[in-house]
């Protein structure tokens, strides 16, 4: 069976303490997903994500803290707008926009982590490989 | 114009002029920064080329201080639209500037503008009756100033109108008759470009949609990053694309060779390229400098303004039309973008 590359970009005040407390909470949740903590989700430039694709990830997901719980104040709104604008630039092309995820994990969402995980996971199995798989040109 | 500017230097309107001008070696004419007025005679300022944007020119004039005196820049309507974003971004100012702009025809790239110039052919002519100018020239959205400019030179009317009082001012105390703005043929003409460019971009779509039709209209590139030098958009000091990030070690060549069976080199095309609208679709005017700077001909401009339109009218945003719009990476509403949570 296909096994997805899922590349996670955790904010280091929620969604990652998050998967903590999954963790902790003996929630399980897929082996799909590569964490990678980051200070806050603002801090992840588009070229970030093209560049997981381009590495063999079948979709990348950005979480943050929710709308008016930033760490930093504003970063997560900053990040909603790269996002919105990656997706447009990736609609324009014709490349897969919906391989890319914003989700709101505060850090006492455990399971809400281990659901989305788990979620996008599944819709991911069910696309199959991502846009560079196998690919030897980038 | 020649005597305008002549005007402004010799009643001390300005102490200097930025114009396109003649060079000393060669047929192409670039910017001067001219104080002696006898060496307005060299300028050609509507000269239908465009080798660098004067933008960029009045970046690096203006970027680390505004000039002590006042300057008159001759702009394209393209070239001043960039330079209204990199006002926004802090890298230039308008302080102490005369903007000087005009309805503009459209330019030749620069091998055809000099095979023009050889022939004995009048380039200016020949740009008003679109013969030969560059493609993005004849789909401009924007061939007139549109705003931020404080004198303007129209070919249809034979003469000036104004875009500020200062404009207004220099023009009077010249003695130089001050027209209204013809709207009306503005309009037609804008009309008749944006036309020819909806073509264009219906093509284009076709053309770059899917990673494979867009990996094909790549894939010529050689990734020498010549169409973000010449970009007047692209002013980062230290751009990422430059940056070690991309100084691989053997391993990882051979790890993309044990994953993917082999690697293109150079590596990285889709992901410049791409990544790059990402950075600066936002601000894209259109100008057509990426693929004039395009040692591989590939028509960049087509496929950037393609998706930059696409981005812009996602946040609502036109860039170089007023210093009033934020570019929309800089700012955000709390309450907004409901689809992504």
């Amino acid at each position: 069976m296909f096994e997805p590359k899922i590349v996670g970009f955790f904010c280091n005040w929620c969604t990652s303490a998050a998967a903590d407390l999954a963790g902790t909470s003996r929630i399980q949740y897929p082996v799909n997903v590569r964490p990678i903590r980051v200070w806050c989700s603002g801090t992840v430039d588009p070229a970030y994500i093209i560049r997981a694709f381009i590495e063999g990830a079948d979709a990348v997901v950005v979480g943050g803290c929710h709308p008016g719980d930033c760490h930093y104040i504003s970063g997560n709104y900053k990040a909603r707008r790269r996002i919105k604008l990656l997706k447009e630039v990736f609609k324009s092309l014709g490349l897969p926009e919906d391989r890319v995820y914003l989700r709101w994990i505060s850090a006492s969402e455990g399971k809400k982590f281990a659901d989305t995980m788990h979620e996008i996971t599944e819709e991911t199995r069910k696309k199959g490989p991502g846009p560079f798989a196998g690919k030897r040109e980038w | 114009m020649k005597e305008l500017l002549k005007g402004l230097l010799e009643k001390n309107i300005v102490a200097a002029v930025l114009v396109p001008a003649k060079t000393t070696y060669g047929k192409v004419p670039f910017p001067l920064f001219i104080k002696n007025p006898e060496l307005v005679e060299d300028a050609d300022p509507f000269a239908p080329v465009m080798p660098v944007s004067m933008a960029t020119q009045v970046s690096k004039l203006t970027r680390l201080a505004s000039p002590d005196e006042p300057v008159a820049v001759v702009m394209k309507p393209c070239e001043l639209r960039a330079l209204v974003e990199l006002v926004k971004f802090r890298q230039a100012g308008l302080e102490n500037l005369l903007i000087i702009s005009f309805e503009c025809p459209g330019v030749f790239t620069i091998e055809d503008y000099i095979n023009v110039v050889e022939k004995g052919e009048n380039p200016i002519e020949l740009a008003k009756a679109k013969d030969g100018i560059r493609r993005a020239c004849r789909g401009c959205l924007y061939p007139y100033p549109y705003a931020h400019f404080d004198i303007a030179y129209s070919f249809a009317q034979d003469g000036f109108y104004a875009g500020t009082e200062k404009g207004r001012n220099a023009l009077e105390s010249l003695g130089i008759e001050v027209k209204e703005r013809d709207e009306e043929a503005i309009r037609k003409e804008t009309e008749e470009r944006r036309k020819f460019w909806e073509e264009v971009r219906k093509k284009t779509r076709e053309e770059v949609y899917g990673l494979e039709n867009l990996m094909s209209f790549l894939s010529r590139c050689v990734g020498c990053h010549n169409c973000k030098d010449l970009c007047p958009i692209c002013y980062c000091k230290e751009c990422f694309w430059e940056s070690p990030v991309f100084d691989y070690r053997p391993d990882s060549f051979f790890d993309w060779g044990n994953k993917k069976g082999g690697v293109r080199m150079p590596t990285d095309i889709f992901f410049y390229h791409v990544g790059r609208l990402t950075h600066m679709s936002l601000s894209c005017v259109g100008c057509g400098l990426c693929e004039d700077a395009c040692p591989q001909d590939i028509e960049l401009q087509r496929l950037f303004l393609h998706v930059a339109l696409n981005t812009q009218a996602a946040f609502e945003y036109t860039p170089g039309l007023s210093l009033e719009d934020v570019p929309p990476l800089t700012t955000f509403k709390e309450d907004e973008i409901p689809e992504l949570g």
